[in-house]
């Protein structure tokens, strides 16, 4: 084996080793982190919230660009949410299909005359209407701006000091807001902003807004997703919040403190990974201004979405995602290993540096330097037994892992069924969907490159309808 | 076979065993949890039937008979207790405390020293219930522990609404740091009016900002009308969200006589001030504030115009035609704009 070939596998192993590392370390934090909030949640039941007079109240946003198949569906879902006061602002981002009028006709809109402050910059507004129905619902009718411009122009509307980010095409369980807001009562001088759970709603019974009956969808790709799911939100998510330094609230379900956001500029405009881009920004403006804050993850309040069934959709979306995480990272790389970021600048910042950004990349070389030295003969037993081990072995069972904090913390797949074939996935995914996702995530690079900023269609089927 | 190859066959069955027991072990798990469950259920009902009949028979010695016969039951009991708890009012609770007196009292006193917190916090929880007065000051120690136990503690103590109660939350309030404040002021809130003497010693005591501030709030919140005369001294105190909260406060209190303060404060050097104030004017419903008000609707702050045309339009038809004359001139087209914003509003409600 020649000395750049050597060198070249111990970088590779050395990745792994780190990279399983932290996330054995997430699992931990994350399982006492679950153990806790279950010994909070036995303090404060949801009945007391409600009665609580100093509940802020929120303005509920959700961005829609061309969602006709879902877009009644969700605001319906949304205007049924549990919640003492709310709003709900729907922004129709330029679409070119038929979103307004369905929501026009279905909740009865009528255009207002409406004065706002324009603390953010946005596209031209068209019209902002209000429901006759259920005064609590505004739909903004703005030229196309992408999400990014269509949240920063709900946020110029809402009235309340809070905001929850949502996608229009995703559904909230009705007392999401109560278990996501629950931060915001606990410590609201320091509170900035809190995300909850996304779980898919592929093969799951959908009534009036709500999920009635949860399944597993008969698509293989949407079931690796629920793995990926499953180990990023209860694993990762929950992990990086117990050290303070979590770095993304998802786009789907993240609820803010208005001024905060303001203050730091907004959701960036141009940027397809506003959501990752929105709570870096946030880190690095409160640590720069000394001010003692809170980013937490709340690992119960759900939020469905569907998920891509078709490798097109999927590679779209991850290439977008990634794309965003590159465009997040570089533009606040000054905190990168810079101690003034505290644990977010020594820690996180070089983890989703590292095993995150560039980790597909080197993914990638380790596979391919594994069947080069397969095909050259070059292959040192040792080095396969251990790349095997790391890359595979350690993989299946960081993924098992995640099933099993699923499990202890709200056991939401009830078949066991469901637990047998999420196993069997939880071993799939890691001998091809990884290494496919890694493929994908990699070729995002070449997209930064070629200066691509398509936000990628996703076809969409709607809601699977009970009754 | 190489060596990579048994090695790799190897930790597949490995993993694939490993996936077995755990497989194994959610069965099993699940299967427990279902049994537990549905014998805690099973229990609570067949507590919750005697317990309708010793209730509905008004008897302590069957009380008595109920609490011996599931004293070895406690969580189930504890359960229906609280549950019914919750429900009860009056003499029915009488009832609920012999059993509780009769079946786990001691037991409950040594839960309150448990370092789990779920017993922790029922038996805090089964005192406040059913505890009488000697049982009060053994909740005390509680408030110097962790930020959970204190604040159960003073939720549970909000329940008793005795005296002794009252000061040792305001006391545990006192001690807080900042962090919670806001959540003790939902936990006085709970407690009404008769915090009344309380609060009105502690607007008088050097309180930092916040806490004065959340005071405030509470005066407004309950609403204490009487503590109107204490809260407006605070008027003119250096920290803004004092101001801001006097200002909500005097609104909520409607008392006639803070239409003076309430003009000042429109007049305030921070925004914010100035636009509570402006909210709070609308709501004494007092003519003489239309003046102030209209030059509030020509402010550069958004929301202090925002609040004046609304505070004017609460005003009635005199505010609401000095509303339509701002719509109609073309001098400042911010205020033009949002007096025709609040026409629209009040016009669809």
């Amino acid at each position: 084996m020649s000395p750049i070939v050597r060198l070249f596998n111990i970088v590779i192993l050395t990745y792994f080793c780190f990279i399983n590392a932290f996330y054995f370390l997430f699992m931990l934090l994350s399982l006492y982190g679950h153990i806790r909030h279950r010994r909070f949640s036995l303090y404060l039941s949801f009945h007391d919230i409600f009665q609580f007079p100093l509940i802020k109240p929120i303005s509920i946003i959700a961005p829609a660009f061309n969602e006709s198949n879902t877009i009644v569906e969700s605001v319906r879902s949304l205007l049924a949410i549990e919640y003492p006061n709310f709003e709900v602002i729907v922004v129709n981002d330029g679409s070119t299909d038929d979103t307004l009028d369905q929501l026009i006709q279905a909740f009865q809109l009528e255009k207002r005359a409406w004065v706002f402050r324009r603390v953010l910059p946005t596209k031209p507004i068209k019209g902002i209407y209000v429901s006759r129905l259920d005064p609590r619902l505004v739909v903004i009718d703005k030229e196309n701006g992408r999400k990014a411009d269509a949240l920063n122009a709900g946020i110029n509307i809402a009235r309340f000091p809070l905001f929850c980010a949502v996608d229009s095409d995703s559904l909230l369980e009705r007392d999401a807001l109560l278990k996501v807001v629950r931060p915001f009562i606990e410590d609201p001088e320091k509170t900035v902003a809190t995300g909850g759970i996304i779980q898919l709603s592929n093969g799951c019974l959908v009534k009036q807004g709500q999920v009635i009956k949860i399944g597993l969808p008969r698509n293989w790709l949407a079931q690796f997703q629920i793995i990926e799911y499953l180990r990023a939100f209860l694993g990762g998510r929950t992990g990086l919040s117990m050290l303070r330094s979590l770095l993304i609230i998802s786009g789907a379900f993240g609820l803010f403190r208005k001024d905060v956001v303001q203050a730091t500029g907004g959701y960036r405009r141009g940027t397809v990974g506003e959501d990752m881009d929105l709570v870096v920004r946030l880190q690095a403006h409160l640590r720069e201004s000394k001010k003692p804050y809170r980013i937490t993850f709340v690992p119960d309040p759900i939020c469905w979405t569907e998920a891509p069934e078709t490798i097109r959709s999927l590679v779209r979306q991850r290439n977008r995602w990634h794309r965003g995480l590159i465009e997040s990272l570089t533009y606040s790389f000054r905190m990168f290993l810079n101690p003034r970021y505290g644990v977010t600048g020594l820690l996180a910042m070089p983890y989703y540096t590292i095993f995150e950004m560039i980790g597909p990349l080197i993914e990638l070389a380790g596979y391919a330097m594994f069947l080069y030295c397969l095909f050259t003969h070059q292959l040192n037993t040792s080095f396969a037994i251990l790349f095997f081990f790391l890359a595979v072995v350690i993989g299946i069972l960081i993924s098992l892992m995640a099933v099993l904090l699923e499990e202890y913390s709200e056991r939401r797949y009830p078949h066991l069924r469901h637990i047998l074939i999420i196993f069997a996935f939880a071993w799939l995914e890691n001998l091809f969907y990884r290494q496919f996702m890694a493929l994908v995530r990699a070729g995002a690079f070449f997209s930064v490159l070629r200066r691509k900023k398509e936000w990628g269609r996703m076809e969409r089927r709607g809601f699977q309808k009970a009754g | 076979m190489t060596p990579f190859l048994s090695l790799v066959l190897l930790s597949l069955v490995f993993l694939g065993l490993l996936t077995a027991c755990l497989f194994v072990f959610i069965i099993f798990r699940r299967v427990f949890w279902e049994i537990q469950s549905r014998r805690f259920k099973n229990t609570c009902q067949q507590i919750e039937n005697d317990l309708l009949a010793v209730i509905s028979s008004n008897d302590i010695a069957e009380a008595e008979r109920l609490a011996r016969k599931y004293a070895a039951k406690p969580k189930a009991l504890a359960h229906v207790l609280v549950t019914y708890a919750q429900k009860l009012k009056g003499s029915s609770l009488n009832q609920l405390k012999v059993i509780f007196q009769q079946s786990f009292k001691n037991q409950v006193y040594r839960d309150l020293n448990s370092v789990f917190f779920g017993k922790k916090i029922r038996a805090i929880r089964l005192l406040a219930y059913f505890g009488d007065t000697t049982d009060i000051p053994r909740l005390f120690p509680l408030l110097s522990q962790k930020p959970i136990v204190r604040l159960t503690t003073c939720q549970a103590l909000t329940r008793t609404k005795r005296p002794e109660a009252i000061e040792a939350i305001f006391s545990a309030w006192e001690m807080e740091e900042s962090a919670h404040v806001a959540t003790y002021v939902n936990l006085l809130y709970s407690l009404g009016p008769v915090i009344e003497p309380q609060v009105r010693e502690y607007l008088r005591k050097p309180l930092n900002a916040a806490k004065l501030a959340s005071l405030v709030e509470l005066v407004g919140l309950i609403p204490l009308r009487s503590l109107a005369a204490d809260v407006l001294p605070l008027a003119a105190h250096p920290d803004k969200e004092v101001r801001i909260r006097v200002a909500r406060a005097l609104g909520r209190l409607g008392a006639p006589e803070s239409f003076a303060t309430l003009l000042r404060l429109l007049e305030d050097e921070a925004w914010e001030v100035q636009a509570q104030a402006a909210k709070s004017l609308g709501k004494l419903k007092n003519l003489a504030a239309i003046p102030s008000l209209s030059k509030g609707l020509t402010s550069p702050f958004f929301h202090v115009r925002r609040n004046a045309a609304s505070a004017l339009a609460a005003l009635g038809e005199e505010g609401r035609s000095v509303l339509e004359a701002f719509s109609r001139q073309e001098k400042d087209r911010y205020a033009a704009d949002m007096a025709r914003m609040i026409l629209e509003e009040i016009a669809l409600m």
